[in-house]
């Protein structure tokens, strides 16, 4: 290969882990872009944040629906149809999937986070 | 351009290797570019096959073929298919064959890259095909693949289509590369770089592109592999990232990539209007600049995707007007190609009629997307049939006729024989009558607000679906007679001769028909 060639895909090699790079670069820079020009509605730009209140330990009941498509060969619903709990605490509602034996089914479970804390304040 | 060619009484003495390493080991730009059509067409057959399990289930309202879910995998699998397996191994083919020979070089200039960046490519595709056997079924978000429908609720084989989508960047990258180091160095002494063939100008360009994105898509889908098994949170706003970032960091990638796959045709068709036109090219340094201005915009226009998202106002006019301004070197374009028709003395031969037919359907094209870059309209465009409307014009009779009209152009060069004219012009009566069936009537559908992406609709798009699916399997039919007539051509046929069409010009033309194995080992002399 002559050497101008060389020099050419020296070149080139270096652009493509340059270019991998800004691509993870954009990362960052798309959080300061936004915090500049005060666009997107992240949480850091919210109005709200520092007016949060908690209120911890106060009581409440909440109630638990399930609904299963007619056609799922499955039957989904909680254990407990209300329960009681304080706000600030972390609870486990244990809910029951009985299946249909049917054929195989491939489920995937997804965990759900409740900031119960920042809701609770936000529906009063 | 005219050249004055030596005697290449040396060309034959050592043609290719026999049997199957030929092809396994080559690293002949002839060769690999045959591998690259081949595998590009089989992938088109494959892909089509899905874009028709897809119609067929369209053809009536209501569920009747498929399961939902697979229908999903379909539409995801027919698009990256299309993309990565159809339209660009297609470009990079024909690259491979024609680059050096239209620039008198006797190779490309990293030959064994070229075999290695090929031969990575069944890999990616067996990997991303298999995915539909795995537990959970292929991938289903889309060829877009937004995050986090694609990282939180994707199927596990989304891992695999990581994987693959990576290959295939590399392959592309490894491609692009060794168009640019051929281009950049090994042109014949005399072939300026505003003396080059257009094709080659259009390859230079679209390389550039490739090597600027598609790190920026291995990037996407990395970071999607990150969060997906690393606990990451790129794209989760639960763990402070961002979804929206992943539109940005996609399209920025994908809005150069869409320029990838119709680049090269605009290479093509240029090359096939002057020479059944008999006239040279009308404004060659337009065509040129308006390429580069093309390129460059293409990197400013990403947001035009995403005008729904909640883009700021400013955003939103700057994404609007930016990408209003590529319709004015698209124009210039567009003009330069009738005012090389214009007096003329023109014939209708198969690549002259598909090269017409690009020119007319791919502005049709142009103007849906003029349309989808007002903003205000767009947010009741978004996510219709009318965008799936708008990219099959530019696609199909866009970047997939170029590719047919080339291979009828060049396909004498090639293999030596000509195609059957009778045969060609049936195959694109049919193609051109089935892809205006199959996707004009979308445009209707999507402006009364079909979604895309749906196997199943609202019963006043009835009517509209049945007419598009009718079309979809003509088009689909249509094109096995495609493969016929290749295969035809390659088995035998009426011998070509070595300019094969009276208004041919450049360096490819000189030399015998079909290409001997080794050509320009000496650089031709450029008058």
């Amino acid at each position: 290969m002559n050497p101008d060639a060389k020099k050419t895909l020296r070149k080139l090699l270096i652009a493509v882990p340059l270019m991998f790079a800004f691509g993870f670069a954009l990362v960052p820079l798309y959080d300061v872009f936004c915090e500049v020009t005060g666009i997107n509605g992240k949480v850091f730009q919210s109005d709200y944040e520092d007016e949060l209140l908690t209120d911890d330990g106060r009581p409440l009941a909440i109630q638990f629906i399930s609904t299963n498509n007619e056609n799922m060969p499955w039957v989904f619903e909680p254990s407990e149809k209300v329960m009681k709990i304080s706000t600030g605490e972390y609870y486990t509602q244990p809910s029951t999937l009985k299946t249909l034996p049917i054929k195989r089914w491939l489920l995937r479970l997804f965990q759900v986070l409740l900031p119960l804390t920042q809701r609770l304040i936000l529906r009063n | 351009m005219s050249a004055v060619i030596e005697n290449h009484h040396d060309d034959h003495h050592h043609g290719p290797a026999k049997g199957l390493t030929r092809w396994l080991y080559t690293t002949n730009h002839k060769d690999i570019g045959t591998l690259y059509l081949w595998f590009s067409f089989a992938m088109f057959l494959i892909g089509g096959a899905m874009a028709m399990v897809i119609r067929a289930e369209l053809f009536q309202p209501g569920m009747q073929i498929v399961e939902p879910e697979f229908y999903n995998q379909m539409i995801t699998l027919h698009g990256l298919i299309m993309i990565f397996g159809g339209v660009m191994p297609a470009f990079v083919g024909l690259a491979n064959w024609l680059v050096p020979m239209m620039i008198g070089a006797p190779d490309m200039a990293l030959p064994r890259m070229n075999n290695l960046s090929f031969w990575i490519l069944p890999f990616a595709f067996f990997i991303l095909l298999s995915s539909l056997f795995m537990e959970g079924g292929a991938p289903n978000f889309g060829w877009t693949f937004y995050a986090p429908l694609s990282t939180t609720y994707a199927p596990p084989s989304v891992t695999f289509f990581i994987f693959s989508v990576h290959i295939m960047g590399a392959s592309s990258i490894m491609g692009a590369i060794n168009v640019v180091v051929t281009i950049m160095n090994m042109r014949a002494p005399g072939v300026g770089l505003m003396k080059m063939p257009l094709f080659v100008w259009s390859w230079l360009i679209t390389a550039y592109l490739l090597i600027a994105v598609m790190p920026v898509l291995a990037g996407a889908v990395t970071m999607m592999l990150m969060d997906i098994h690393f606990g990451t949170s790129f794209f989760n706003a639960a763990g402070g990232g961002d979804p929206v970032l992943f539109q940005h960091i996609f399209w920025f990638f994908g809005h150069p990539e869409v320029y990838i796959m119709i680049l090269p045709a605009f290479g093509i068709v240029s090359h096939i209007i002057e020479t059944f036109s008999r006239k040279q090219l009308f404004g060659y340094s337009s065509m040129v600049w308006a390429m580069l201005s093309i390129a460059i915009l293409s990197f400013v226009v990403w947001a035009h995707h995403m005008f729904t998202v909640g883009l700021p106002l400013a955003a939103e006019l700057f994404f609007m007007w930016a990408t209003m301004l590529i319709a004015v070197p698209t124009g210039v374009k567009v003009f330069n190609w009738i005012a090389t028709m214009f007096r003329g003395s023109i014939t209708f031969e198969t690549p002259m009629l598909f090269a017409c037919a690009f020119v007319v359907l791919f502005t049709l094209g142009g103007f849906s997307g003029l349309m989808l870059a007002i903003t205000p309209a767009d947010f009741q465009y978004h996510d219709t049939y009318f965008v799936v409307a708008h990219f099959h014009y530019v696609l199909v009779p866009g970047a997939i006729f170029s590719i047919m009209a080339a291979v009828y152009y060049w396909i004498p060069k090639w293999c030596g024989n000509m195609y059957d004219e009778r045969l060609g012009k049936l195959h694109f009566w049919l193609s051109f009558i089935g892809v205006n069936v199959t996707f004009f009537p979308q445009h209707f559908i999507g402006l009364a607000g079909m979604p895309r992406r749906y196997p199943d609709y609202a019963l006043q798009f009835a009517d509209w679906n049945m007419v598009s699916t009718v079309g979809a399997f003509l088009f689909g039919v249509s094109q096995l007679l495609f493969l016929f007539i290749v295969v035809k051509t390659v088995m035998g046929g009426k011998k070509a001769t070595d300019q094969v069409w009276e208004g041919a010009r450049g360096l490819e033309w000189t030399v015998a028909s079909p290409a001997p194995y080794h050509t320009f080992t000496t650089p031709p002399k450029i008058d």
